[in-house]
């Protein structure tokens, strides 16, 4: 299969759907979700394909020859201007490692999942469709671009589809969490802009005799591509290295999301319908781990281990704050989503260790979160759907009305909580130990070790009040699952189960990506 | 010296087709009219699109029709400049006359006469880059405005219109008294209106001569009058408001694409700008740049936040545009003056774009308030979409070719390290993206609050043309290295 351009056609099959939806009448429903079903399943089964031939004995990370299913070609390239002293080259250039694979195989679940969450959107479903495939493919590239402008164009392809999910099919304040999350990441999007700017200045790569500023993300890892006296260089010891820094940390920051700029997260959530809710939380928060991972630790090795001790910390409160939040709320989905703010901080005071279990616990838990807090949202989606309240004080006694539906809540709860057998367990455990083998991280490893016993309080208080008690009057016409939600919830109950069980699928695949990004950060 | 040759060929063009017009408006008498009318412009402007080709080996400088060598007598210069900016002009005239073909602003006995004025502006901006003598550029840009205050104030019987033309009218004697006073003192110093000529006075100067700067001030706020950079920007917000869409779309794109071409044609020429020498250039060009540029960004911006119509919600919007032109050139590089030229590009075609999609909503919806076009996406769905798609380009959004313009630009602050003003400049477009999105946020999101009835459906060509413009916004990020080559050979 080799020059098959396999990752291209995963970014571009919803893209080809796309202008398949275009050309169909509004009121054929069913063929516009059967499509994007079928584009997105076909997207799973590649992406279970390269998964097949992937050679995990291979690292990438900043090695160009270790990265898999490569396509590289000139996208953009100015050149021959003698007098204008600047040619520069983007390249479209993907290709996938051990981390990205997870990330995209991450992606390759849950998007199919929140299609057939979608299938009983009323509300113009054709819009709704175009920005859900034009997302899934702003996704899809932002996972496998190696180049840093193309990773951006990925990476705002997504906003303004994520802006009319939420703003149109959305709840009751709708217009105002749609905005705000838009400002939020286009604010993250201009530092990153400016980054990328300032790191492909810096760069200066010789092809043809010709010297070019470079935006290939492998090339800018090594500062023998930098200019002597460029703006990044290393030997250039001003604060603009550090601002750089400090600007790509907040662009993630925001994605990820990390305290204090967290606060688009709940409104957005709160807001989105099921499915975008889904899709946010399970996919669009790993989208900023992924690039902590993916371009700030590697850019930037030497204050990533610096600011280890601040970054643990912000980590640490996501972690507290988060979960003393949830314990506080009253609506069943805002809980779910503070609860989400508290585990992305595993992953950020996992990745600030720099150690190699933390670092392998903090992008599995990642996958894990992923798949654990898609169900959480199913769940609160499930019964909105059929009271529409989310109103905690409203529910009691579910468990007698819906057996099933309180059976896959109770896998979802407890494998948020970390309990051991279920997938979170693991990642968590990891994170502790990472952050427990690093003198810098230790002191927060162990403050964020109660947010474990809170998580514990939070969920299993909402259980007891939801499905526990007396059945409340108005629940007396509960319908228990439908075929198409137990459909939607199997896979799910079953990956969480199997990588608590059998954890090494996961680290097989990234352990070797991990370790050499380790040495190469600590280095 | 030839009588003849291909240079006026575009112009001439129209200089036919606007006596045609004239007698078949007269003679023809037929209810079809004014459709015929209109789509003929199109196919005109196509056809003088096409005509500027030949012209590009005829660059040289030229006394009316004879080419000549001696610089200091030329009265035109045709350069890469002048056509590119040509190719604007007649590209935005061509969406201005799409826009208006299938609607009913300007009224079908009345079409003839708009179209007539609305050529002639078209031929005296396609002079004005080119031109390298100040009372030669005086009466082109007079010409220019006296025929603006006749379109705008076009729809006699609304009051705003009235009141636009009237402002404008005001306004611009004003600043024409001061631009010939202008000109008149250069005359008295240098005793000719020649930009060479005026260029080696200046170079002669052995002090600074106060006088001489005071009347290039007064020609330069002739000029950023036109383009509407802060704080010369009052007249802009009204006269939009009370102007037909279709010239505002017209008077937007190409009136800003000329008046810059005709500034950087004064500054390359009379102080060398593309040698970025600042010493030798006495006035410092580029921090009055910065200062501009900030300020237009800054008031356009926060002017648009709260703007209730369409209109004048675009017309800051434009004024925060300008401001990026500036940018470009404030930036110092060669880059910087082509990047200023592909934002040029990229919003003079876009702006008509997003006026034209303005154009059918608003007059199916009866009105410009972002209130009244509430929920308008469920009736048509088709421009609404299309629109969505400029106003991303106008914010900036990749892939667009608004985000590729915006990128060049910060790309050449910065490289001149002025990564300040690239860092505030950048952080603006979320301003920008506060008030775009509430148009976004009317067309799509707002419940509908009276039901519509489309009077107005698009038919094939609207449809036709809304796609392409679509494509050119999306698919101008792929043309990239082309036109930064392209232009890099030519400048």
């Amino acid at each position: 299969m080799a020059g098959f351009p396999i990752l291209s056609t995963i970014i571009f099959l919803p893209i080809f759907a796309v202008l398949i939806i275009l050309l169909l009448p509004k009121r054929l429903k069913t063929s516009i979700k059967t499509i994007s079903l079928v584009a997105f399943l076909l997207q799973t089964i590649l992406i279970l394909f390269i998964i097949s031939k992937f050679d995990f004995n291979l690292s990438g990370v900043i090695k160009l020859e270790e990265f898999q299913f490569v396509e590289k070609v000139d996208w953009i390239t100015v050149s021959n201007s003698a007098q204008l002293n600047l040619n520069f080259k983007i390249e479209y250039f993907l290709g996938v490692d051990g981390i990205s694979i997870v990330m995209l195989l991450l992606s390759g679940i849950i998007f199919p999942i929140s299609v057939a969450a979608s299938w009983n959107i009323d509300k113009s479903p054709k819009g709704y469709f175009l920005m859900l495939n034009l997302l899934n493919s702003g996704v899809m590239g932002t996972f496998v671009a190696l180049d840093l402008f193309l990773f951006f164009i990925f990476w705002e392809i997504m906003l303004l589809p994520m802006y009319f999910l939420i703003g149109l099919w959305g709840g009751e304040r709708k217009e105002y969490a749609a905005i705000k999350f838009f400002l939020y990441t286009l604010f993250g999007g201009i530092l990153l802009l400016l980054t990328i700017i300032l790191l492909a200045l810096s760069s200066s790569i010789i092809a043809d005799g010709i010297s070019y500023k470079t935006f290939n993300l492998i090339y800018l890892m090594d500062q023998n591509n930098y200019i002597k006296n460029g703006y990044l260089s290393i030997l250039n010891s001003n604060h603009i290295r550090l601002l750089a820094f400090a600007a790509l940390f907040v662009a993630f920051a925001i994605k990820l999301p990390i305290f204090p700029f967290h606060t688009w997260l709940p409104d957005a959530h709160v807001e989105a319908p099921t499915p975008i809710s889904v899709i946010l939380a399970g996919i669009l928060l790993k989208l900023g781990g992924y690039g902590f991972i993916r371009i700030l630790y590697p850019l930037f090795p030497e204050y990533s281990k610096e600011f280890a001790f601040y970054i643990a910390m912000l980590g640490s409160i996501n972690v507290i704050y988060g979960a003393l939040c949830a314990l506080a709320q009253t609506d069943f989905k805002k809980l779910i989503a503070y609860s989400s703010i508290s585990h992305m901080g595993y992953v950020m005071f996992g990745l600030a260790s720099l150690d190699q279990v933390g670092v392998l616990g903090s992008v599995m838990q990642m996958f894990n979160h992923g798949i654990i807090t898609s169900m959480l949202f199913l769940i609160v989606g499930i019964v909105y759907d059929r009271i529409h309240t989310r109103e905690i004080a409203k529910f009691g006694g579910l468990a007698l009305k819906a057996p099933i539906y309180t059976g896959f809540v109770t896998i979802a709860f407890f494998a948020a909580i970390g309990l051991p057998g279920l997938s979170a367990f693991i990642s968590e455990a990891f994170c502790y130990l990472g952050a427990f083998n690093n003198s810098d991280t230790r002191l927060f490893g162990a403050i964020s070790l109660s947010g474990v016993a809170l998580a514990a309080g939070y969920m299993l208080w909402t259980l007891q009040r939801i499905f526990f008690g007396k059945l409340k009057d108005n629940l007396e016409d509960f319908q228990d699952l439908t075929n198409r939600e137990i459909a939607m919830l199997i896979p799910l109950s079953f990956l969480v189960i199997l990588f608590g069980i059998y954890p090494s699928l996961l680290i097989q695949m990234l352990n070797n990506s991990i370790n050499f990004f380790v040495i190469f950060i600590s280095n | 010296m030839s009588i003849f040759n291909f240079i006026y060929l575009p112009e001439m063009l129209i200089v036919v087709s606007i006596i045609f017009i004239l007698f078949f408006d007269l003679f023809y008498e037929r209810d079809n009219k004014s459709l015929i009318l209109k789509n003929l412009s199109i196919i005109i402007f196509l056809i003088s699109i096409i005509a500027i080709i030949p012209t590009i080996s005829e660059q040289g400088f030229y006394i009316f029709l004879h080419k000549i060598n001696d610089l200091h007598k030329a009265v035109f210069k045709f350069d890469w400049l002048s056509i590119t900016i040509k190719y604007l002009i007649y590209a935005s005239t061509i969406i201005a006359i799409i826009a208006l073909r299938n609607s009913n602003e300007i009224k079908k006995e009345k079409t003839g006469e708009f179209l007539i004025i609305l050529f002639s502006i078209s031929l005296s901006m396609s002079l004005l880059t080119s031109t390298i003598d100040l009372l030669v550029l005086y009466v082109i840009l007079e010409t220019i405005s006296l025929l603006s205050y006749t379109l705008s104030g076009y729809l006699k019987f609304a009051a705003k219109s009235s009141e636009a033309s009237f402002k404008y009218f005001l306004y611009g004697a004003f600043f024409s008294a001061c631009s010939i006073y202008g000109i008149s003192i250069i005359y008295g110093f240098v005793g000719s209106f020649n930009y060479f000529d005026i260029k080696n006075f200046i170079i002669s100067l052995t002090s600074s001569n106060y006088i001489l700067y005071f009347s290039i001030f007064l020609i330069f706020v002739s000029f950023a009058i036109k383009l509407s950079i802060a704080p010369f920007h009052f007249w802009t917000p009204d006269v939009y408001e009370g102007s037909p869409i279709s010239f505002v779309s017209f008077l937007t794109s190409a009136g800003k694409a000329v008046s810059f071409g005709a500034l950087l044609n004064f500054i390359l020429t009379v102080f060398e700008y593309d040698k970025f020498d600042q010493t030798a250039q006495y006035i410092n060009w580029k921090n009055i740049f910065i200062v501009l540029s900030i300020s237009s960004i800054t008031i356009g911006t926060f002017a648009a936040l709260w703007q209730k119509n369409i209109k004048r919600l675009l017309a800051y919007s434009s004024i925060a545009h300008v401001g990026y032109f500036l940018l470009g050139l404030a930036a110092g590089s060669k880059l910087g003056i082509i990047s200023s030229i592909i934002y040029l590009i990229f919003y003079t075609i876009t702006n008509g774009a997003a006026f034209f999609a303005l154009l059918r909503i608003s007059e199916n919806a009866d009105s410009e308030d972002l209130e009244s076009i509430a929920g308008y996406s469920n009736f048509d769905s088709f421009t609404s979409t299309n629109l969505a798609l400029y106003i991303a380009s106008l914010i900036g959004l990749p892939p667009t070719l608004g985000f590729a313009a915006k990128f060049l630009i910060l790309w050449s602050l910065i490289e001149n390290d002025m990564y300040i003003l690239a860092a505030i400049s950048a952080f603006y477009s979320v301003l920008a993206l506060f008030f775009y999105s509430r148009i976004l946020k009317a067309l799509f999101i707002k419940k509908v609050r009276n039901e519509l009835i489309l009077k107005r459906n698009i038919d094939l060509i609207d449809k036709i043309s809304l796609i392409l413009l679509s494509v050119f916004t999306i698919g101008g990020i792929f043309m990239l290295a082309y036109l930064i080559n392209y232009l890099n050979s030519i400048i």
